[in-house]
């Protein structure tokens, strides 16, 4: 693995950011860290770029525990963020001269090709680049050293459109065999390029998984009756997301196994709603999967936090 | 890696790096351009401004090196570079001594030559010039920049810090009804501003190391909290606590040994006073060395009854007709002089015709002759170990001698002045220009590494009221004497005598 985080807690005075955080990074994949806003996203790439420092846990990056990272490993780290302060009075080709002697493996002619395919005005100062430019001009100083590992944070958050294409492309285009570890919530951007997915929430992983194993598993399933359907009184818990659309129900089926779904899904409903006409299945876009997660999780939370918010209400310890 | 940092930082801050050079140069050239008689005078005010201009300088460009590469905070592009976080601190400081402290190198070297100074001596004096900002203002300043991360953040951080050091210096004025802390006006000043120095050196070494390795800013901005909280509490100690500590700092303690303070008020009062409830008792010292000072730097006053029941207990300073508070003990042995007690009226009013018993305990400090040097008084123009380059000529009013002089280093902080015609053996009296500093250091901080002093000494009343036994018409066969004491023993005595106040008043 080449970032292996085992038990991760982060505080920030009373508030957790994350919370016996486990996850591990196999090297040449594509990582997607996927969350809402304040899931703790940037707290985790934070601690493993070692611009914080956990409060509990064990982190280690390219086999380094990540508060011991040394220019030996950050040579080999590329990182873009849509908060990252570059100096602001400095001309973008001065900077990427002056970052040329920190890598060993700095690729001028690679350098050129990224700048003139980004666009980049290297002559302009850095404050009086849009933020997209900013943005770019950030993927343009971490290609260009080839590193083994790619962190991007947030990167096309505030982008257009176009930028989004020309940054993916570029990226797309340099990569090579790198691992890239990417945290976003614009997920339809990432979505055909990553291999490996995490689901942050308030903190905490909800899963960890290949997006192979997650795309056979997650299966969107119409299934439609011969008379108006009616919810089951027991949903199965691997039912997210149940919907009755007329004479059929929609869900995401989190336990497919194509071959007995029929069988599952007909002793689910039981013969009091009817008799199984039709049982289609369809891949679930990541955003699809993310937003029923997320969702199914603050619905599983709900019930306890309503109790407590009641027992407060009510005076009682 | 570090040069490489310095160029970039060097290509950004060139324009400021520039300005603070040339206001080193303009500040060394402008006092230069004062001579050692400090004219004309239309320069004199932009000289004294100027060293401000110059620490001005030194912390816009400290502060905007280190916000180059900016420690607090979590975005900074340079925390995810390859970058050694020695390699960036080094880097800041090199920066800082080619661009601070190359220039008030050569600067103060260039005005101590251009004065005529040996180089040996000039580059001493540079050194040490430049060690001393580089350690009380540069590493503070350049502290301070690595837990902000603008100039407006600093100079809120100063500003608040004065107001909290001055707020809690008023509070103890307020404490102690009204009185200046213990030691203030007296030449234990010194330790004031060498315990803000020490504080500020101290958490600068502890901040700057902690920013740059650990970024610990939180912890740091604390440090910064409890230096500005721990520097005014100086101004809450005893004088009692601050003298028994100038006194353990004595260089010759011994030469002390033999001084004795007697209350002898069998002697005469010698000169009239104004007030009519100031005690005006003689004062016998004897054992003093041949060619020393004497100055009582306070005098504690326990006023009891016959029976033991304490009336007053204030404090004082010994008040001569001349020299301030100096005693002159040219022969040595035994001197007579005055130890003056200003009761307050009600006080005065219920002891005035009642025999009590004064005890008075003095801390006195005992200065040595440290050299003595002798010039033309017209005209005069000497180069001289001790007082470096000096110039004397009759002043513009025709009635003093001035003298001027520049020294790379440290001025002399107490000198007396004398007029003697050798061939009659007449004296005037000396003018002493004594500004007591018990400081066991002597470090040059303004305006650079050369320091400019001067005196003057009478030889003539326009007015025709005093007679001087060296006139305007001995100067050209007289000579200017220079004395140069130093602070040799701090020590105090007790002495006691029973008195009647008013048989000490002069009406």
């Amino acid at each position: 693995m080449i970032i292996q985080a085992s038990g991760i807690w982060k505080t920030f005075g009373r508030f957790h950011a994350l919370q016996d955080f486990s996850l591990g990074v196999p090297e040449g994949s594509t990582f997607a860290l996927v969350g809402a806003n304040g899931a703790g996203k940037t707290t985790t790439i934070k601690l493993l770029m070692n611009i914080m420092a956990p409060t509990k846990g064990t982190l280690t990056v390219l086999g380094a525990e990540s508060q011991k990272l040394s220019p030996r490993e950050l040579v080999q780290i590329g990182y873009v963020s849509e908060q990252q302060k570059m100096p602001g009075r400095t001309q973008v080709g001065a900077y990427l001269r002056y970052l040329r002697p920190f890598y060993p493996r700095w690729d001028q002619s690679l350098e050129t090709e990224i700048v003139t395919q980004l666009g980049l005005p290297l002559e302009r100062r850095i404050r009086d680049l849009s933020h997209g430019m900013r943005i770019k001009m950030a993927l343009a100083c971490a290609l260009p050293y080839r590193p083994r590992l790619l962190v991007l944070d947030e990167p096309f958050s505030g982008l257009d459109p176009l930028v989004r294409e020309e940054f993916m492309g570029s990226l797309l285009r340099h990569a090579g065999d790198v691992t890239v570890f990417i945290s976003s919530h614009e997920l339809s951007e990432i979505e055909d390029a990553t291999t490996h997915v995490a689901f942050l929430d308030s903190g905490a992983l909800l899963l960890q998984e290949s997006m192979a194993d997650l795309k056979a598993r997650l299966r969107g399933v119409r299934v439609t009756l011969d008379a108006p359907a009616r919810l089951p009184r027991q949903l199965p818990p691997e039912w997210l997301d149940v919907r009755l659309e007329g004479d059929g129900l929609r869900f995401i089926d989190t336990r497919d196994s194509t071959g007995q779904i029929g069988e599952r899904i007909a002793a689910a409903i039981g013969p009091a709603a009817g008799k199984v006409r039709q049982i289609e299945t369809e891949p679930v876009p990541l955003r699809s999967i993310f937003t029923t997660l997320a969702r199914a999780e603050r619905e599983r939370k709900a019930p306890k936090e309503n109790f407590r918010k009641g027992k407060a209400r009510r005076g009682e310890a | 890696m570090r040069w490489h940092i310095v160029r970039k930082d060097l290509a950004q801050l060139w324009i400021f790096a520039a300005i603070a050079a040339f206001a080193e140069f303009a500040n060394a050239g402008l006092w230069f351009a004062l001579g050692p008689f400090q004219q004309p005078q239309e320069l004199v005010v932009a000289a004294q401004v100027f060293p401000f201009v110059v620490w001005i300088a030194i912390l816009f460009l400290t502060v905007a090196a280190v916000h180059q590469d900016p420690i607090p905070g979590a975005s900074q592009d340079w925390l995810v570079r390859p970058i050694r976080r020695m390699d960036l601190l080094q880097a800041k400081l090199l920066f800082l001594l080619i661009t601070v402290h190359g220039p008030m190198l050569l600067a103060d070297i260039m005005h101590a030559i251009a004065n005529g100074f040996p180089i040996r001596a000039s580059f001493e004096a540079a050194i040490l010039h430049g060690a001393a900002i580089f350690v009380v203002v540069e590493l503070p300043l350049l502290a301070l920049a690595t837990i902000t991360t603008s100039v407006m953040q600093v100079m809120l951080t100063l500003l608040g810090a004065w107001l909290i050091v001055f707020a809690a210096v008023l509070t103890g004025t307020a404490i102690r009804v009204g009185t200046p802390p213990p030691f203030a006006l007296s030449g234990m000043q010194w330790m004031t501003p060498a315990f803000w120095m020490l504080l500020i050196a101290l958490a600068a070494f502890v901040i700057i190391p902690l920013q740059y390795f650990r970024r610990e800013t939180s912890r740091a901005r604390r440090i910064v909290g409890a230096a500005v909280i721990l520097a005014p509490t100086l101004s809450f100690s005893s004088w009692g606590m601050v003298f028994s500590f100038q006194e353990a700092l004595s260089p010759h303690p011994a030469d002390a040994a033999n001084v004795a303070l007697v209350l002898s008020p069998a002697a005469k009062p010698a000169t009239p006073i104004s007030s009519d409830n100031t005690v005006r008792l003689p004062v016998t010292i004897s054992g003093l060395p041949p060619e020393s000072l004497l100055l009582i730097d306070r005098a504690y006053i326990h006023l009891l009854g016959l029976d033991g029941t304490g009336l007053y207990r204030g404090r004082t300073t010994l008040k001569l007709s001349s020299h301030h508070d100096f005693v002159h003990a040219e022969e040595g042995g035994e001197v007579h002089t005055i130890q003056q007690i200003e009761f307050p009226a009600k006080i005065y009013e219920l002891v005035r015709t009642r025999p009590v018993r004064a005890e008075i305990e003095f801390s006195l400090t005992l200065f040595q002759t440290e050299d003595t040097e002798t010039m033309n008084p017209l005209n005069g123009d000497k180069r001289m170990a001790a007082f470096g380059w000096c110039k004397a000529r009759v002043d513009d009013d025709g009635d003093e001698i001035q003298l001027g002089c520049i020294k790379p280093g440290a001025a002399p902080s107490c000198f007396g002045l004398e007029l003697e015609n050798p061939e009659s053996g007449g004296r005037n009296p000396e003018t002493l220009v004594c500004d007591p500093d018990y400081a066991p250091y002597a470090l040059p901080f303004y305006p650079d590494a050369v320091s400019q002093f001067g005196g003057a000494v009478r030889f003539a009343d326009k007015h025709g009221f005093a007679n001087f036994p060296v006139d305007a018409s001995q100067l050209p066969q007289a000579t200017l004497m220079v004395q140069w004491y130093r602070p040799g023993a701090h020590f105090t005595r007790d002495a006691a005598a029973e008195i009647q106040p008013a048989d000490w008043v002069l009406h």
